[in-house]
């Protein structure tokens, strides 16, 4: 799975995007969004507040609920504040 | 190390004695001395208006005057306006007319638009206009500052 | 004891679309009212901010001895003691740096015990720089080879966004004209009337307390906390009274964190607040950008594709102004029916002075070029600008293509209401005819609209606001409410739907929205939202409130609690209007019965739209709308000045809750567009500000507003609040273009790099003149028609 990530997120995680192996037993976004902070000191120190990320799954925006697999691009953006 | 002199004038209609730095502007005194904070400091230059108070009469940048040349002079600011029976006619009608939004620059804008009435009691909204543009304001855009002045305008020809 | 309070029956009355007094006008008016400026705190010490004055530089030495000895100093900070703690949306910035990256960069800070000693203090700092190379323009800053600004950030490239629909080239295959222009929307400032400031204090336990002029309180917390290393659930956000924040408080600036370190240092509150000077020099900026757009149609007036190719000066640091494409694009795609569009924007970072949020967020410089497009493209195909307009507009029900869905769209009711109001089509007729008569004077009339979010916009996963509602013994009321009041009038929509739905006096309802530690959850003022979603969630708040209060009465009354109504200040028979127990009386007997009822409410209101995801395809606002303005000028073709004779607006505001206030926000937000189209200007040079005071930077004056007239459609929004959209963004986004397509009709001169200066204008009208064709159409800087 490729994780791209967005602002922030790229500084805190000191990439712009990684392949990961996506265990089996994900398969949603609430489950990916529930493992990644485990992974290592570098996940869970950038998701520390993962739950306010937005989520792309292949450029569409994703729920909790909507299905990943391993051959997925997921993107993950913080929220833009200023409108 | 700073020169001090002992000024005394009226302030919105009270005697008032107080020792200023010859250095402090009117504007300083009043928001920093005399904890009259309706005053604003929002240029410090004169360009804006955000200060105007009422000095013998005339209306002037309280940011560009020193201190010491409020001795013996009469000196009105916002807070001067309103009576234990209510606001000032030109008060009310901003309130009345949506004039204040953010408000910054209301105190400054009321002080010219008051003074401004009070010299010539029929101020057409042209002369309103040319007499306001010192007052500077980012909220409005102006108009219901003018309906406010027009409408005192009108309620005082109305008297006459 | 008679349960009746008076006989005469009660009828039903509508604060809806009334002139509603504004709850803090009294204070303001009377200079009551404590801004944050006016504070003052027990032990509070002054914090001043050593900016560098130059763009681009390494910080070889800082040497603060003698500072940090001057009596009356408590602390002396520099970027050492920043060093780590990266904000901002993609991490870039300190609060004290350790290198200079633009002219306002923060270098040191003081905290002493007045405002004069911190000064002197300032001037005690030795700092010692080597002058780098810089870039000043996003060209510059792309080139191969520029200095680098950002280690991190190769090529000095920031932030970019894409979207395309459709194919292009058979698009363009199809289309018989097109039109090529380049845009250069420039950098202005907010001009606030009151200075930033902040005050920052931390008790015991290491929970900061700030009071700042921030309009999103609770996400303020989560991007000031990496500032100082706490944790966002360990700052109190207060938000005093401000002077105007027009989206310049949408993001944390460097001194805010520089409050909150000083405070932590001398174990003191410590205030920091800008002259105006450095208000002009260190504040965000509108975000200027580079637009070429091309946009076709076909012979019979048909729009056939819109494309834009930005370029974003990012300036040294990013804040939210290279954000602004999100919103750049729906413009691009759906300011009219739009089959194809090919969107992209680069950000590169330069050494001027960077953008963050302001009024209209990227619509206005998109708008500034899709107006002017549309009115030229009309010209070239021979139509009256009005029917090219209506030929082009959606109506209710269409989606665009990024999926903006336009459930109630008004588009051709304002245009057709502003055009006939105005006299439009024949006068734009008769000055055209005229622009080549001899006379010095000429009229001109111009068209020009935009469509904006006005249900708020999905950016954040949750768009929505938190309300609790309590009502008391004394039928008094008191909402807490996530909704901040920046001047814009939320109290007054606040307070007038309380009072529509629970029939009490105005004056009885308290709001309170100032303390995080208080009140729930809201997104923020931004994106024309708050009065769709903070009147949606009171609303929601005092029907419940109130559904719990006629259930208590019909017990009481031993009458249905559908036949009762809230008027007055009494429970009313639905019916006839006949009053049955005045409402405190019933509050108190809810109270004091054996099981005793309060009325205390909570809700939270979450508006239906959807995050746009990576695509930017979406319906991401629960409502949209549009706005028409008609300018009528006259211009001097000797001085080129421009004189705004009349404006004439139609908006979409789905209903008109409070009118006052409305009309103040149309009006406010046209006298921001007209400074922005007509004279205001950041003059930078090499990243230099030269115009850093109202006397060189010129904001519009009370002589120069014209009379405004002002039609509101309404349009019945189904999700909005009685119907109501947001609408404080549009008056500044579709003035400006108004006023360039009038200039065009007085004199055949285009100008598309505002302001519209007396010099520009002269200029082209000169060069029009004098060019060999007369009757083509003269535009500045080589641009291609």
């Amino acid at each position: 799975m490729k994780l791209k990530y967005f602002a922030w997120l790229r500084h805190s995680m000191g990439c712009d995007s990684e392949e990961i192996v996506l265990p089996g037993e994900i398969t949603n976004v609430g489950m990916l969004l529930d493992w990644l902070p485990t992974q290592n000191e570098r996940f869970r120190r950038a998701f520390e507040y993962i739950d306010v990320v937005l989520v792309s799954v292949n450029s569409r925006y994703a729920d909790r609920s909507h299905p990943v697999r391993d051959d997925d691009e997921v993107l993950l953006a913080p929220p833009i504040a200023g409108g | 190390m700073s020169v001090e002199t002992e000024i005394r004038f009226r302030l919105n209609g009270r005697e008032v004695a107080l020792k200023v730095p010859a250095t402090m502007k009117t504007l300083a005194m009043l928001r920093d001395q005399l904890g009259l904070t309706g005053t604003k400091y929002a240029c410090g230059e004169g360009e804006c208006g955000a200060c105007t108070i009422e000095v013998d009469g005339r209306t002037v940048n309280s940011c560009l005057m020193y201190a010491v040349d409020c001795d013996g002079r009469e000196v009105v600011t916002i807070e001067g306006l309103r009576t234990p029976q209510g606001l000032h006619p030109v008060q009310q009608a901003f309130v009345d007319h949506g004039a204040v939004q953010c408000g910054f620059c209301m105190p400054g804008m009321i002080m010219q638009a008051r003074n401004l009435l009070e010299e010539n009691p029929n101020l057409t909204r042209e002369e309103a206009q040319r007499g306001l543009e010192g007052n500077l304001c980012r909220c409005t855009g102006y108009a219901k500052v003018l309906d406010a002045v027009e409408a005192v305008a009108a309620k005082e020809s109305s008297h006459e | 004891m008679s349960k009746t309070a008076s006989n005469s029956p009660i009828g039903k009355k509508t604060l809806i679309g009334q002139r509603v007094r504004k709850p803090d006008a009294p204070d303001k008016a009377t200079g009551k009212t404590r801004y944050i400026n006016d504070m003052v705190l027990p032990q509070m010490l002054i914090g001043k901010v050593l900016f560098a004055g130059r763009p681009h530089a390494r910080i070889v030495r800082i040497d603060t001895a003698a500072a940090e000895k001057l009596p009356g100093v408590h602390a002396v900070m520099t970027g050492k003691d920043a060093a780590g703690l990266k904000f901002g949306f993609v991490r870039d910035n300190v609060a004290l740096k350790d290198k200079v990256r633009c002219e306002h960069d923060e270098v040191a800070a003081v905290a002493a015990e007045s405002e004069e000693i911190a000064l002197r203090a300032l001037e005690l700092i030795a700092v010692e720089y080597e002058d780098l190379p810089g870039v000043f323009t996003p060209e510059a800053g792309a080139a191969e080879g520029a200095p680098l600004i950002h280690d991190e950030f190769a090529g000095n490239r920031s932030l970019h966004f894409e979207f395309k629909h459709g194919d292009l080239e058979a698009a363009e295959a199809t289309s018989d004209l097109v039109v090529d222009n380049v845009f250069r929307p420039h950098h202005v400032t907010h001009c606030c009337m009151g200075t930033s400031c902040a005050i920052a204090d931390f008790d015991h336990n290491g929970k900061l307390t700030i009071w700042t002029q921030t309009q999103y309180p609770y996400n303020y917390k989560m991007d000031l906390a990496p500032a100082l290393g706490i944790g966002p659930g360990d700052i109190r956000v207060i938000q005093p009274p401000v002077g105007g924040a027009f989206g310049s408080k949408l993001d944390v600036y460097p001194y805010e964190p520089i409050a909150a370190l000083l405070a932590k240092r001398t174990g003191r509150p410590v205030k920091v607040i800008y002259s105006r000077e450095e208000e002009f020099r260190a504040s965000p900026t509108r975000q200027a950008a580079i637009i070429h757009m091309r946009t076709g149609c076909t012979r019979d007036g048909t729009l056939t594709f819109r494309t834009a190719d930005v370029l974003l000066d990012n300036g040294a640091y990013t804040s939210w102004g290279p954000t602004i494409p999100v919103i750049m694009m729906r413009t691009t795609s759906g300011h009219y029916r739009v089959p194809v569009v090919d969107f992209k924007a680069q950000a590169i970072y330069t050494n001027n002075p960077y953008a963050g949020s302001f009024r209209g967020y990227g619509n206005v410089q998109t708008t500034w070029a899709t107006a002017q497009q549309m009115d030229m493209l009309a010209d070239m195909v021979d139509l009256d600008p009005l029917e090219f307009h209506l030929k082009n507009a959606q109506r209710s029900g269409e989606i665009t293509p990024q999926k903006s869905f336009l459930r109630e769209c008004a588009l051709v009711e304002c245009l057709e209401a502003a055009a006939n109001a105005s006299d439009y089509s024949r006068k734009r007729k008769a000055y055209a005819a005229q622009r080549d008569e001899p006379g010095r004077y000429k009229k001109g009339i111009g068209l020009a609209s935009s469509i904006h979010n006005a249900g708020g916009a999905k950016i954040h996963k949750s768009d929505g606001i938190g309300t609790i509602l309590k009502v008391d013994d004394y039928a008094r009321v008191t909402v807490i409410t996530g909704a901040s009041e920046i001047g814009q009038g939320i109290d007054a929509v606040i307070t007038l739907i309380v009072a529509e739905e629970l029939g009490v006096p105005l004056e009885h309802v308290t709001i309170v929205n100032n303390d995080s530690d208080i009140a729930p959850w809201d997104v923020g003022v931004h994106a024309s939202r708050t009065t769709f979603i903070a009147g949606n969630g009171t609303r929601r708040a005092a029907r419940k409130a109130k559904a719990q209060i006629l259930d208590a009465a019909a017990k009481f009354l031993e009458e249905p609690a559908e036949a009762l109504d809230l008027r007055d200040g009494s429970v009313v028979r639905e019916r006839d209007g006949a009053p049955l127990i005045k409402l405190d009386r019933l509050l108190r007997q809810m109270h004091f019965q054996t099981e005793p009822e309060v009325v205390m409410v909570t809700d939270y209101y979450e508006p239906k739209s959807e995050p746009e995801g990576a695509r930017h395809v979406s319906d991401h606002s629960a409502a949209y709308s549009h706005a028409v303005h008609v300018a009528e000028i006259t211009v001097d073709t000797l001085t080129g000045e421009i004189r705004v004779d009349k404006v004439t607006v139609a908006q979409d505001v789905g209903r008109v809750i409070n009118r006052m206030g409305l009309e103040g926000q149309v009006e406010g937000g046209i006298a921001i567009g007209l400074g922005y189209a007509l004279s205001e200007n950041m003059q930078l040079d090499k990243g230099r500000l030269r115009n850093a005071c109202f006397r060189d930077y010129k904001l519009i004056t009370a002589p120069e507003m014209p009379p405004i007239e002002m039609h509101f459609i309404e349009s019945n929004c189904a999700e909005g609040p009685y119907g109501a959209k947001g609408v404080s963004e549009l008056p500044t986004i579709v003035i400006a273009p108004a006023i360039a397509n009038a200039l065009y009709n007085a004199t055949g001169v285009r100008i598309f790099d505002p302001p519209m200066t007396p010099e520009k204008v002269a200029r082209a009208i000169h060069d029009r003149r004098t060019q060999a064709t007369p009757g083509k159409t003269a535009v500045l800087e080589g641009m291609t028609v």
